[in-house]
């Protein structure tokens, strides 16, 4: 075999491969149109400072009442989870007949540096939390964390168990102290009390490096040679395009917010000690009782399944399910197994604890204006031409 | 017209005369030093008093003074006098050289014998500057009317030595610094991450001693706390790069170990004749991956983590202190700089939680209010 690639006529096969793509590839990037991002349509319904509430236009039939929340993490953007049409975890869950909400967290800049974590979790959340429940007349919410949004929702539904029905948790990180991922054995030595002192908030592009450091190789050398095998295909490039702008997309983080996270969680992982304070209130996971799925990535990188799976074990909960996904961070919502299995997964979990459960008074006030039942068909048709702006605009927070 | 009274007409009678004794002196003059070459080919007193060369011109010398010395002083000061300044001008020229020659000659020759340091380097520039001090005296002062000597005084005597000394004192870090790579490098050493960051150690040690001296030295007058602030920003730089140095270093060693492992791998499949790469993107496959392994290998261990910890932190301290001094910098310009801003954002960030809180309040006295009135309605 080596004798073979010694030869010089297999290299130059090669060489002439790698040319003809490249040419052609250049080719379609020249000729690229403008790449389009957050294909379902949604409409803002609610923003406070620069947090803002989309609900996602629901055009068929309603499956399950009460509405899920989806809370993002704060470090890149919730439009991962509708990155295109024919990868969109969020498109697949309305296709399922679910009423989706989702928050945008926005981009802090200096002026956020002061916001705090108790900022994020008893008022931008919890107003978000609030907003679902008046707009929907619902007393109790579906509320659906991602990564870190996804530790935030376990906090919030220990301070505010009234106001969850069921909690969905997706590569959450819980345990920090665990050592399969290198964000937890790295930040045990950062000095996060200097970082804040001096930068204020952190930049993204500073968290950046290091989510780059996680995979050297793959992130910054393979994963550009891998395009230029599919350099001519305009379909494949303009996803890769796609991608490449959701990861460098990377909004910096409050400073504040940020100290407590870093030390109180990476640092003394005082979520699973029970030590966790926020607002002066003691975080006790024992007092989530709601049904929780909890979803991981068997192959994460980020986020290790050592650190997701402990949640089932430290919730007070008896409805409990552990769902492991066979891939990684990212591939949970883009990848086609994730289309074909997780939308449905999450949607059944839920459907079953959704009949009967939705709250009484709810009856009157979840058909609002706009949102009559329709086939599940009319989701082919997305694009801001179809959205339903929202009746009387955006509600804003005081 | 012809003046009998200038010596200098008589020179034409006595051309033929002198060109036999120039020639006579000239050829004395080789045949009495010892052959070129032989006791190093410079002028200065080690080849000095023995050099041949510097006792051809020497004795050249004593003979051209001689020979002005003969025909008396011509009126307009033009004649001997005028001569003897010009050869005593040269040579001192001839002296200052010898000087210099000599302290290079002797510091090549401690150096290629690996004696050199800044100790010997010390002595070795005083001793030159002793002697360049007495010959700057005996030139100067020679030269200028008593009252003003003590300007040659000035140029050699305690100020020039204590320049000296600080000098040699500043830059002999520096020299051991030299020293000590260039002895590493005739070892033919290989720098891995212990040999580079001793390496920038060392550079480290000698920019304290001498430029970070310097830099730390107290600033005076208007801009005094700015200069301040700038030194601390640079004294911060170079304790960030030393680090950033380790860094790489680091990342070097492990690109190292990957090529290693990488041959290893190949070598294997050769030896074995299971195959190998039968083509460049398998071996690319095989290279990257490798690579990764040694790379994460390295991430996870507990000296990268603290080093990556101590990397952030040196640059913290840079970024601080050079906030701090831009900030002092512009501190006149009508605009407001980072620290003022965040002072107005903390007020921001107050009055807004407060209105928050009141308007919560206001709201809930109205609900309370509605309810009261549905009450008393009732």
């Amino acid at each position: 075999m080596l004798k073979e690639f010694l030869d010089p006529r297999f290299f130059l096969q090669e060489l002439e491969e790698v040319s003809r793509k490249l040419v052609k590839g250049m080719e379609v990037l020249l000729t690229l149109p403008e790449v389009d991002l957050e294909p379902t349509p949604k409409e803002l319904v609610f923003q406070e400072d620069k947090m803002r509430l989309y609900r996602y236009v629901q055009e068929g039939p309603v499956t399950c009442p009460v509405p899920i929340l989806i809370c993002y993490a704060l470090v890149n953007r919730q439009y991962m989870m509708d990155l295109q049409s024919d990868r969109s975890l969020i498109r697949n869950l309305v296709g399922q007949g679910l009423d989706i909400y989702i928050i945008d967290w926005g981009y802090p800049d200096h002026g956020d540096r002061y916001l705090t974590l108790e900022d994020y979790i008893d008022v931008y959340l919890n107003d978000a939390v609030d907003h679902v429940r008046r707009a929907s007349g619902q007393d109790r919410i579906n509320l659906l964390g991602v990564c870190q949004g996804g530790t935030f929702s376990a906090i919030y539904t220990t301070l505010y168990p009234e106001k969850i029905l069921n909690l969905i948790t997706m590569v959450t990180p819980i345990d920090f102290h665990v050592t399969d991922g290198l964000l937890n054995v790295w930040s045990q030595h950062m000095d996060i009390d200097r970082m804040v002192d001096v930068m204020g908030i952190i930049p993204g592009e500073f968290m950046n490096v290091g989510f780059l450091m996680l995979k050297p190789f793959q992130l910054m050398v393979d994963k550009y040679v891998g395009l230029m095998d599919n350099l001519d295909d305009p379909a494949t490039v303009a996803n890769f395009v796609r991608m490449e702008h959701w990861i460098f997309d990377s909004p910096a983080q409050a400073g504040e917010a940020y100290r407590k996270f870093l030390k109180d969680l990476y640092q003394q992982n005082k979520l699973v000690k029970g030590e966790l304070e926020i607002g002066g209130r003691r975080v006790d996971l024992k007092r989530i009782t709601v049904p929780l799925l909890n979803i991981y990535a068997t192959e994460d990188h980020l986020v290790p399944p050592a650190s997701s799976v402990p949640l089932n074990d430290l919730v007070g909960s008896k409805d409990k399910t552990l769902y492991a996904f066979p891939g990684g961070h990212i591939g949970i919502y883009v990848s086609g197994h994730s289309q074909k299995e997780l939308a449905p997964k999450v949607a059944e979990w839920l459907q079953e604890r959704c009949a009967g459960k939705a709250a009484g008074k709810a009856s009157k006030k979840t058909a609002e204006p706009g949102r009559a039942a329709k086939k599940p068909s009319a989701l082919k048709h997305e694009g801001a031409a179809k959205r339903q702006p929202a009746k009387g605009g955006p509600r804003k927070a005081g | 017209m012809e003046n009998p009274g200038n010596p200098w007409l008589d020179l034409m009678g006595k051309w033929p005369a002198l060109q036999r004794d120039m020639f006579k002196q000239w050829m004395d003059a080789w045949s009495k030093a010892e052959p070129l070459g032989k006791a190093g080919g410079g002028p200065g007193p080690s080849s000095g008093a023995e050099s041949a060369a510097w006792t051809i011109y020497r004795q050249w010398m004593e003979y051209l003074k001689e020979l002005v010395g003969r025909f008396p002083a011509a009126e307009g000061g033009s004649g001997p006098e005028t001569f003897s300044r010009m050869l005593s001008g040269a040579d001192t020229y001839a002296r200052l050289y010898a000087w210099w020659t000599d302290f290079f000659r002797e510091a090549q020759e401690r150096m290629g014998a690996g004696e050199l340091d800044s100790r010997l380097f010390d002595e070795l520039y005083h001793k030159w500057s002793q002697g360049y001090e007495e010959m700057v005296k005996g030139i100067f002062a020679a030269a200028m009317p008593e009252s003003l000597q003590w300007v040659a005084e000035l140029l050699s005597g305690d100020v020039y030595r204590l320049y000296i000394d600080e000098a040699v004192h500043f830059w002999s870090p520096w020299i051991d610094f030299a020293i000590s790579q260039g002895k590493k490098a005739a070892r033919g050493e290989q720098p891995g991450i212990e040999g580079i960051s001793e390496a920038y150690e060392e550079w480290r040690r000698a920019y304290e001693e001498s430029f970070g001296r310097l830099i730390r030295m107290p600033a005076m007058g208007y801009y005094r706390e700015a200069a301040e602030k700038f030194g601390k920003a640079m004294d911060d730089l170079v304790e960030f790069n030393l680090v950033l140095a380790d860094f790489y270093a680091a990342l070097g060693e492990a690109g190292r170990q990957g090529m290693e492992k990488l041959q290893g791998k190949l070598a294997g499949a050769l030896q074995g004749g299971d195959g190998g790469p039968s083509s460049f993107r398998e071996l690319y496959r095989m290279w990257w991956q490798t690579n990764e392994e040694v790379y994460i290998e390295l991430f996870r261990t507990e000296e990268f983590s603290r080093l990556l910890g101590h990397l952030v932190e040196r640059g913290m301290n840079f970024r601080e202190s050079y906030q701090g001094f831009l900030e002092e910098a512009t501190k006149e310009l009508p605009f407001p700089n980072r620290s003022e801003m965040d002072h107005l954002y903390k007020t921001v960030y107050e009055l807004r939680k407060e209105v928050r809180s009141l308007k919560r309040e206001v709201a809930a006295l109205e609900e309370e209010r509605r309810g009261a009135k549905k009450e008393g309605g009732r």
